[in-house]
């Protein structure tokens, strides 16, 4: 009896969401094509801008992802030298400071990252007190830079946790099943965790970096208040012509972000074809 | 075998729902309407009793929040029965999409029944057919206090309203500075051409399309090439391009010399006055001759803080009040716009403690008691005075010169 | 040595985690702040006074937030077990692509669905209302959650539910007493995460709520975008704290509700 039921249930909430996200993507595609048609696409693709925040988007998202990749297995693997030495619930109460930014929307990142980096801002103000600079043009600049650096920053105060967040359990649970084993056979707190902890995490590192990736890569919010003016992000670019620009030139922004769009998905397809294809060597 | 059949059926079946669901949909409400061409006021006013009224507004500025939430709202319950409420918003022009997208499914139950609006929203808004109509003629308060000839009240970036939009309040361009390190502010664009050369990176504007930046871009196009009469006329593009060159050049020989060397702008008027608090910069921008005053008060200004307008004049614009076609809650909407317009309203909302936005009625037509008060408000320190003001306002070029100098500013100055 | 060495990098982390939050609290707590002082000229509560009691706004939003919120997570978990479930069975072609398409809202800009989704609720007559936001909510939050709910049911061994079948207990008490505990903490994590993505939606409350809908979010982007940024941050940390309160308040009733079947006397024991 509950079988069916539990079927049911599947079956309305697939059906329910592929309605929702297929209809969403396919009407933005067709809002793309209204007032203009395929000359929005065309003009997209003739100008420079397009593609010069199409390369800024790409570049942001491959750094936020790599930093994010390194800094966060640096930060689970100190995480979890910690966890051998102390009681694991000292640990949990670390951990959940660590992933305490998941509580506070993108915006108030952005806001808190401006005031600090500016160079008016706090960081700067104490390089003026310590007598670093003599004055606040002095401060290297850290937002609305050439490199994006305070808009990195931002992801990273962001995503840092949020990778923390997907990996911790899984450090818990090795260390719970595993760790036994690893005393058994003699094995170093280093070994174990790169010959045991660290591939159980392989699966949660991959997803985990995947939606950071394609969160930096399409995210409004930061790039807009921490970057320059040109070259805007693609999202930034898009939402800026689809809200601030003549109700004409809509039908570019929206092309603009359906070629987003599609550059995820297609990112996406890669991934998971590769994920895929690992998964399947390991057996 | 047998679930992907189940599975298919449910698909498919769904998949015909939702396109049936694509046939607009005819429900028409049947709604006691007032003829509103024939009703009188009082009429109109009995109708509105006890009914919701949804007002759209931007709301990032807490001022402005208060005074509606704790002055208007209760007047309008108190007053006329009406249940006012704010929906506060980032950006019209989101609203205005909205409003689009209901009229192209034929919506006919609109979520909006006042709009605050002006310039180019409201250029798209009655383009797009998506206003009501003639509103100022049914509102007593603007047949008794308004000037119906001025300008101000008809014109809106050089479009004619036609009376599809209600004064609310007057907006004027000044220049903010801080009195710590500026004491003789310029007063022309040369002067400010000298004083940022010789001030590098205290000064700089927010990236058109943000409106206090594009207004900065105006007046400099207004004062390198002879002044605002020329650009209420019709021009074509390449008059148009051709007559602005002389601002383009200026923009870029400043370029060097301001914030971060002119590479990249602060995206807001709100990040300026942030860099401007922060000082980071000298100088801010702002579109309400009061707002420093207010933000003196708030303490997020130094209050070594003033305000200047350039000596042939600073842009000056009005902002409205309308109602979209589908509204539901007309009569409402009527009612609470003409109240927004009597003179303790606005006199309310003139005085910086409340709000401190310029009031649009002719003073001549207040009563003597009204004009007591009026005369009578505290600007602030740092506002100038409204006779200052007065003698400095020039009208705005047309909506659609302004979309240009928006789009071709950032090819223009910042692709270099 | 290394002892040293890995707590110090630990701490810098923390540094770098907590010095935005400090200063946020700082921020709102003060007047002016301006070049170069280190603190601000004075400290002030009138901002928090402003946002909890002299504006009946933060209220309305708190409500909204949290009934659209709640309710997302009642039903995103209600969704996310069976179709969990589902995506663990036999794999087939057909389920990989399908969770693929559950993942795109992750990746997927909101911009690019709200625009779609507001014609087709416009049709529905579900923009401008609760339901119709709360439906608009799930479509960020169920892959979230489905995706917690896999990784819960991967891990689950089946070698317990042949235990109880051995062991003679019927389908529901195998479900109570075998899957649902097991099921705790992934649901309680589901549970946790769409909450907080519910309560941080902006664009798409003011889309399809058509802005009749007032969340903590849609309050608090005026503001930080250019408006009052004492009071932001204040929002600011008042959404945090919420969203703290409310995970702690839904971990203790789930812990409540899901031990209660096995403090009781079991036959499996």
């Amino acid at each position: 009896m509950s079988k069916i039921k539990e079927n049911k249930m599947t079956y309305i909430g697939t059906i329910f969401m592929i309605v929702l996200i297929l209809s969403g993507i396919v009407k933005g595609f067709m809002e793309s094509l209204k007032r203009g048609g395929w000359n929005n696409y065309r003009n997209l693709f003739r100008g420079q801008e397009f593609y010069d925040s199409l390369f800024l988007s790409l570049k942001l998202g491959i750094i936020t992802t790599v930093l994010v990749g390194l800094l966060s297995l640096l930060l689970i693997y100190f995480l979890y030298m910690i966890s051998n030495k102390y009681p694991i619930k000292r640990v949990r109460i670390l951990k959940n400071i660590i992933i305490s930014p998941i509580l506070f929307p993108y915006i108030v990142a952005a806001f808190c990252m401006g005031m600090l980096l500016m160079q008016s801002g706090i960081l700067g103000r104490i390089a003026y007190r310590l007598g670093i600079i003599s004055q606040m043009s002095e401060f290297p600049q850290l937002v609305n830079d050439k490199y994006g650096i305070g808009i990195v920053i931002g992801y990273l105060w962001k995503t840092i946790p949020f990778m923390i967040l997907m990996l911790y359990p899984v450090l818990e649970k090795v260390k719970d099943k595993w760790y036994d084993l690893g005393n058994i056979y003699n094995a170093t707190e280093k070994q174990f965790f790169f010959y045991v902890v660290f591939p159980m995490m392989k699966n949660a590192i991959m997803t985990g970096l995947f939606i950071v990736f394609a969160y930096s890569f399409s995210a409004f919010e930061l790039p807009y208040f921490l970057g320059q003016t040109y070259p805007k992000t693609l999202s930034v670019y898009s939402y800026l012509r689809y809200a601030k620009g003549p109700f004409e030139e809509r039908g570019e922004a929206l092309a603009a972000n359906f070629i987003l769009t599609l550059i995820v998905i297609m990112i996406g397809t890669v991934a998971c074809y590769f994920y895929n294809k690992l998964k399947q060597r390991e057996g | 075998m047998k679930k992907k059949k189940v599975l298919i059926g449910i698909i498919a079946l769904v998949a015909m729902i939702s396109f049936s669901a694509c046939q607009s949909k005819s429900v028409k409400e049947e709604v006691e309407r007032l003829d509103l061409s024939t009703a009188t006021w009082e009429e109109i006013e009995n109708q509105a009793n006890g009914k919701d009224v949804a007002m759209y507004m931007w709301g990032g500025s807490e001022v402005v929040n208060h005074y509606m939430d704790d002055y208007v709202l209760p007047e309008v319950k108190d007053k006329y029965n009406i249940n006012l409420k704010r929906i506060p918003i980032t950006d019209i022009s989101d609203t205005i999409n909205q409003i689009l997208a209901e009229k192209e499914i034929q919506k006919e139950n609109g979520s909006a029944d006042i709009l605050w609006i002006n310039g180019e929203n409201f250029k798209n808004a009655k383009e797009n057919k998506l206003l009501w109509g003639n509103i100022v003629d049914k509102l007593p308060n603007y047949e008794n206090y308004f000037d119906k000839t001025a300008s101000s009240n008809t014109l809106d970036f050089g479009l004619e309203t036609e009376g599809y939009e209600a004064p609310w309040g007057q907006a004027q361009f000044v220049f903010t500075y801080n009195t710590k390190y500026i004491t003789n502010p310029p007063k022309s664009i040369e002067e400010l051409e000298a004083f940022v050369k010789e001030n590098p990176g205290k000064f700089t504007y927010p990236a058109p399309p943000d409106f206090t930046g594009s207004a900065f871009v105006r007046t400099v196009i207004y004062e390198t090439t002879g002044g605002y009469e020329d650009y209420l006329i019709d021009l074509t593009r390449e008059e148009f391009e051709s007559k602005i060159e002389a601002a383009w050049d200026y923009l870029k020989r400043i370029k060097p010399y301001l914030w971060r060397e002119g590479i990249t702008y602060p995206e807001s008027s709100g990040k300026l006055d942030q860099m401007y608090a922060n000082e980071e910069v000298w100088m801010t921008l702002s579109y309400n001759p009061l707002h420093s005053a207010a933000m003196i008060k708030s303490g997020q200004f130094p209050d070594t803080t003033k305000t200047f307008v350039l000596d042939s004049g600073s842009l000056t614009n009005t902002h409205f009040l309308s109602i979209p076609y589908n509204s539901k809650e007309r009569e409402g909407a009527l009612v609470v716009i003409n109240f927004l317009m009597s003179p303790q309203a606005q006199i309310r909302k003139m005085d910086p403690n409340h709000w401190g936005d310029q009031m649009v009625l002719d003073p001549s037509k207040i009563s003597d008691e009204d004009h007591k008060i009026y005369e009578n408000l505290d600007l602030g320190q740092s506002t100038l005075s409204l006779d200052v003001l007065k003698e400095h306002s020039i009208p705005e070029m047309k909506g659609r010169y302004i979309q240009y100098v928006e789009n071709k500013w950032t090819d223009n100055i910042v692709k270099d | 040595m290394r002892k040293l060495s890995s707590q110090i990098i630990v701490v810098i982390f923390i540094g770098f985690i907590i010095i935005p939050i400090v200063f946020l609290a700082i921020w709102s707590l003060s007047t002016r702040w301006p070049w170069p002082l280190l603190y601000p000229e004075s400290i002030t509560i009138k901002w928090w006074n402003q946002v909890l009691f002299e504006s009946k706004g933060f209220y309305l939003g708190l409500k909204n937030t949290l009934i659209i919120g709640i309710s997302t997570a009642i039903v995103g978990v209600g969704l996310s077990i069976p179709i969990g479930k589902y995506l663990v069975q036999k794999k087939s072609y057909i389920k990989s692509i399908l969770e693929g398409v559950f993942f795109l809202p992750i990746i997927l800009s909101p911009l690019t669905i709200t625009l779609g989704l507001y014609q087709t609720f416009s049709k529905w007559n579900l923009t401008g209302s609760m339901i119709g936001v709360i439906i608009a909510h799930l479509i960020p939050c169920l892959p979230y959650g489905i995706r917690i709910m896999k990784i819960s049911f991967e891990h689950f061994n089946e070698k317990y539910l042949e235990q109880g079948k051995m062991l003679k207990a019927s389908k529901r008490q195998r479900q109570i007493y075998i899957i649902f505990p097991f099921l705790r903490p992934g649901i309680i994590a589901a549970f946790h995460l769409m909450l907080l993505i519910s309560m941080s939606q902006y664009i798409l409350t003011i889309f399809i709520g058509s802005g009749k809908i007032q969340t903590l979010a849609s309050q608090m982007y005026p503001y930080l975008n250019g408006g009052n940024m004492s009071i932001g941050g204040v929002y600011s940390l008042l959404f945090a704290l919420i969203a703290i309160l409310m995970l702690l308040i839904v971990e203790y009733i789930l812990k409540k509700y899901l031990d209660r079947p096995v403090k009781s006397k079991s036959n499996l024991k």
